[in-house]
C-alpha cells in the first residue's frame, strides 16, 4: 500500500508519508477507524527512519486525520472534521491535477512547472514589487 | 570484566609457534639421551687427551672448548646431559622460541585490522597486555619443563637414572633467567610494527655482544649463559641466585616497558 | 536540549605538522541516526577512533554518554556500550564465522541470542566458514551483526555500506533501521552515498579539513540551504550580499545564481532591490549542499 518515498525529490520524507496516508484514504485504501501499520515495521518495510515515520503520524494526528492510541497503534480517524479535511483536500487535488494538466498542454516541463509553484509559495513572482 | 577469551585469543596467535618448539625442544632432549650410547663408544675409541681434542676440534677454540667439557663432563651421564643439553642446545633453542613468541604481537595485528577489532571491544590495554604475557609465560615454562621432564622418563631407554630434582632445577632456571628474551622482544613489538624486526633486532645485538667478548674477554664474566645452564648447581659451586634475579628484574622491566608502550600508543 | 549521546569540543589531533582533526565541534542526540559527511581525508575516521579510545585527542574533549573519551577507564565502559565497525569491516581472519561470533559475544552479557539467530539467518551467514574467505557482502553483514547483538547504545560505523550492491546495502540499512526502531539505538555512520544518508538520517554533520561545517537535523538544514537565481535584463550587476548566509554568488551573463545556507529570504529582498526580470527559489539537494559547505571553507 504505502510506496517507498523519494528522499532526493526535494520534499521532506516525513511530508511524502503524510501525504501518502492522506491519498489513502481519500481513495478508501484506507477506510476510517481502520488501523494504520506499526512504527517500526513500517520503518523497516520503507527503510526509512522510525523518527520520520513518528513525525508524519504526530502530523497527521494534530491535523485530525489520525488517532494515536496508546500501545494500541495508529488508526484513521472515524470523525467528521478528519473527514471534511481529506474532502477538502481531495477537491484542492482535483484543481492542482487540473492546473498541472493544462501547463503541461502547453509545453511547460515539470522542473518549470514545480519552480513556478515554489516561486509562488515564496511571494516572489511579483518583479521586484512588494509580497502580496 | 571478564577477559578469559582474550587469554584464548593469544593462545590461538601463539600456538603454532609454541607447539612447533615444544617438538623440536622434545626431540632435542630424547635425541640427547638416545644418542648417548654412542657418543661413549666414540669417546672410548678416540680417548681423553689433548691430541686427541685437536685432532677432533681442529683449530676452532669453540669447538675445542665444546670438546673438552664434553670429554670431561661425560664421565658421568649427568654430566653429559648437563654439557650436551642444558648448557648448550636447549638455552640455544629456548630462546629462539622466546624470542619468536614474544614477536608479533598487537602493532603487527593492527596493520592487519585484527588489532582494531580487539581495540574495539571493551578491554583495557592492561588486560590487553597481560593476557599476550600471560600466555606466553606459561607457553615458555611448557617450553622449559617438558623436555626437562623427559629425561627421568627416557634415561632408562638407555639404562641410566637422571635426577628429577635435577630437571626441574634446569628448567626453572632456563626459565627463570631466559624470560628476559621473552621481554626483550615483547618489547620491542610494541615499537616495531613488522614482525621479523624484533628478531632481527636481537640478533643484532647478539652478534654485537659476542664481538665485544671477543675483544675484551673480561666481559663474559657477565654472560646470562651460566644462569639458564644453572652452571653453579651442577657443578657445586653455589646456585647463581643474584644472576637469576638480575635476569628476571631485567625481564620485568622490559614488560613494564611493553605495557607502558601499548597503553600510551595511538593505534 | 535533547539527551546528547556524543559531544565533541574543539576537539584537535595533530599527527606531526599535520593537522586530521582542528577544532571539530560536533553533536549527536540520542536515538538520532546520524550521517557524517566529509571528504577523504576530511578527519572522520580520526574522529571516530578518538571516539572509542583508540587514539588520544591533541587537544579539546570528546564525550560518549556523558564520558571522557580519553579516559582510559571510561573509555571501557563507552566501549561496552558501543559497536564499532572500522571501514575495512576490522574481524579475526583465522576465526571461523561461528567461533568469532561467540568470541565476541563472551564480552557482553547483555548479547542477544535470538536477534543473532534471526541476523544469522537473514544474512545468510556461513557458520562454518572462515572469515578470511568471506565476500565483501558477508563481511559486512557479519561485522554488522556482530555489532548489533551486543546490545549497544551507540553504533559508530565507518561507510558500513562502501562496495556493496544495493541490495545488500539496502539489507544493511534495513537493520540499522530496524534496530533504532526496536532498541532506540543511536546510529553515527559516515557514508558517501549521499542517498542513503537522505534515506534514512535525521541528523547530519558535514566536516571538512577537520572543522564541522554543518552539524543539526537534516530537516532544518535542508530547509535553510536555497539556491536563489536572479535574471535580469542585461548584464548582471556585480553585488555584494551583505546579508548573512551568502555561501557563494555566481555571475554568469545576465544571471546571478546566489547559494544560500540561511536567512534566503533577506537575501531575495536585497536580491530585489536590484530590480531583476524574475527571481527563482529551489531547494537544494544534500548532494549540492554538501558541495556546497565543503567549497567554501577557507585553507
Amino acid at each position: 500500500m504505502l510506496f517507498r518515498p523519494n528522499p532526493a525529490s526535494g520534499v521532506p520524507i516525513y511530508l511524502q508519508l503524510m501525504e501518502q496516508v492522506k491519498h489513502s484514504i481519500a481513495t478508501g485504501a484506507l477506510h476510517p477507524g481502520e488501523q494504520l501499520p506499526g512504527i517500526r515495521p513500517l520503518a523497516e518495510q520503507l527503510v526509512i527512519n522510525p523518527n520520520t515515520v513518528a513525525k508524519a503520524y504526530r502530523e497527521l494526528e494534530h491535523e485530525g486525520v489520525i488517532e494515536l492510541r496508546q500501545g494500541a497503534g495508529a488508526f484513521v480517524s472515524a470523525n467528521g472534521p478528519a473527514r471534511k479535511l481529506t474532502d477538502r483536500m481531495r477537491t484542492a487535488q482535483a484543481i492542482v491535477v487540473a492546473a498541472i494538466d493544462k501547463l503541461r498542454e502547453r509545453g511547460l516541463t515539470d522542473e518549470q512547472i514545480r519552480r513556478l509553484v515554489e516561486a509562488h509559495l515564496a511571494g516572489l513572482d511579483t518583479t521586484g514589487g512588494q509580497r502580496g | 570484566m571478564k577477559s578469559r577469551m582474550l587469554w584464548y585469543k593469544a593462545w590461538l596467535d601463539t600456538r603454532w609457534r609454541f607447539l612447533i618448539g615444544l617438538v623440536v625442544l622434545a626431540l632435542a632432549a630424547a635425541g640427547c639421551v638416545l644418542a648417548y650410547p654412542r657418543v661413549m663408544q666414540v669417546i672410548a675409541a678416540v680417548g681423553n687427551s689433548d691430541e686427541a681434542v685437536s685432532a677432533i676440534a681442529g683449530s676452532s677454540p669453540v669447538a675445542r672448548e665444546n670438546i673438552a667439557l664434553t670429554l670431561h663432563a661425560a664421565a658421568t651421564y649427568r654430566g653429559y646431559i648437563w654439557s650436551q643439553l642444558f648448557h648448550n642446545e636447549l638455552p640455544q633453542l629456548w630462546c629462539l622460541f622466546a624470542i619468536v613468541i614474544g614477536s608479533g604481537g598487537i602493532l603487527s595485528q593492527a596493520s592487519r585490522g585484527e588489532g582494531l577489532f580487539t581495540l574495539s571491544l571493551p578491554i583495557s590495554r592492561q588486560q590487553l597486555v597481560m593476557s599476550r604475557v600471560g600466555i606466553a609465560l606459561i607457553e615458555l615454562l611448557a617450553l622449559a619443563m617438558v623436555p626437562a621432564l623427559l629425561l627421568p622418563l627416557l634415561s632408562p631407554a638407555v639404562h641410566q637414572t637422571y635426577s628429577l630434582r635435577d630437571a626441574a632445577v634446569h628448567a626453572l632456571f632456563l626459565f627463570g633467567g631466559g624470560t628476559v628474551f621473552f621481554s626483550a622482544a615483547f618489547a620491542l613489538a610494541t615499537v616495531f610494527e613488522q614482525f621479523w624486526l624484533p628478531p632481527l633486532i636481537m640478533l643484532a645485538i647478539a652478534a654485537v655482544i659476542t664481538f665485544a667478548r671477543a675483544v675484551a674477554p673480561d666481559l663474559a664474566r657477565y654472560s646470562v649463559a651460566p644462569i639458564l645452564s644453572a652452571e653453579g648447581y651442577f657443578r657445586g659451586s653455589g646456585w647463581p641466585w643474584p644472576g637469576l634475579l638480575a635476569m628476571l628484574a631485567l625481564s620485568a622491566g622490559f614488560l613494564a616497558l611493553a605495557m607502558r608502550n601499548v597503553t600510551r600508543r595511538d593505534f | 536540549m535533547a539527551d546528547t549521546v556524543i559531544e565533541t569540543t574543539a576537539l584537535r589531533r595533530s599527527y606531526g605538522p599535520v593537522d586530521a582533526v582542528r577544532g571539530l565541534d560536533l553533536h549527536v542526540t540520542r536515538g538520532a541516526i546520524c550521517g557524517f559527511l566529509g571528504r577523504n581525508g576530511a578527519g572522520k575516521t580520526t574522529t571516530m577512533k578518538m571516539l572509542l579510545g583508540m587514539t588520544r585527542p591533541t587537544a579539546g574533549s570528546a564525550h560518549v554518554f556523558g564520558l571522557d573519551a580519553a579516559d582510559p577507564s571510561d573509555s571501557v565502559t563507552i566501549r561496552a556500550r558501543t559497536a564499532f565497525v572500522g571501514d575495512d569491516k576490522p574481524l579475526y581472519e583465522t576465526m571461523r564465522v561461528s567461533e568469532l561470533i561467540r568470541f565476541t559475544a563472551s564480552f557482553f552479557p547483555g548479547w542477544q541470542r535470538e536477534l543473532e539467530d534471526t541476523y544469522v539467518r537473514r544474512f545468510e551467514l556461513p557458520l562454518g566458514r572462515e572469515v578470511k574467505k568471506l565476500s565483501r557482502g558477508m563481511r559486512t553483514k557479519l561485522a554488522l551483526t556482530l555489532a548489533l547483538c551486543r546490545g549497544a547504545e551507540l553504533l559508530i560505523l565507518d561507510e558500513p555500506t562502501s562496495g556493496l550492491d544495493p541490495a545488500a546495502a539496502e539489507d544493511v540499512l534495513q537493520a540499522l533501521v530496524s534496530q533504532v526502531a526496536r532498541a532506540g539505538t543511536t546510529v553515527f555512520f559516515s557514508s558517501h552515498q549521499l542517498a542513503e544518508v537522505e534515506q534514512i538520517a535525521d541528523e547530519i554533520v558535514i566536516i571538512d579539513r577537520g572543522r564541522t561545517i554543518v552539524n543539526g537535523p537534516l530537516e532544518d538544514v535542508r530547509e535553510r540551504f536555497r539556491r536563489i537565481e536572479v535574471v535580469f535584463a542585461n548584464e548582471a550587476p556585480a553585488h555584494a550580499f551583505t546579508a548573512p548566509g551568502v555561501v557563494r554568488v555566481i555571475r554568469s551573463g545576465r544571471v546571478l545564481t546566489v547559494i544560500a545556507s540561511a536567512n534566503h529570504q533577506q537575501i531575495v529582498n536585497d536580491a530585489r532591490a536590484l530590480l531583476p526580470l524574475s527571481t527563482d527559489v529551489v531547494a537544494l539537494t544534500l548532494k549540492d549542499i554538501f558541495l556546497e559547505s565543503i567549497l567554501t571553507e577557507e585553507p
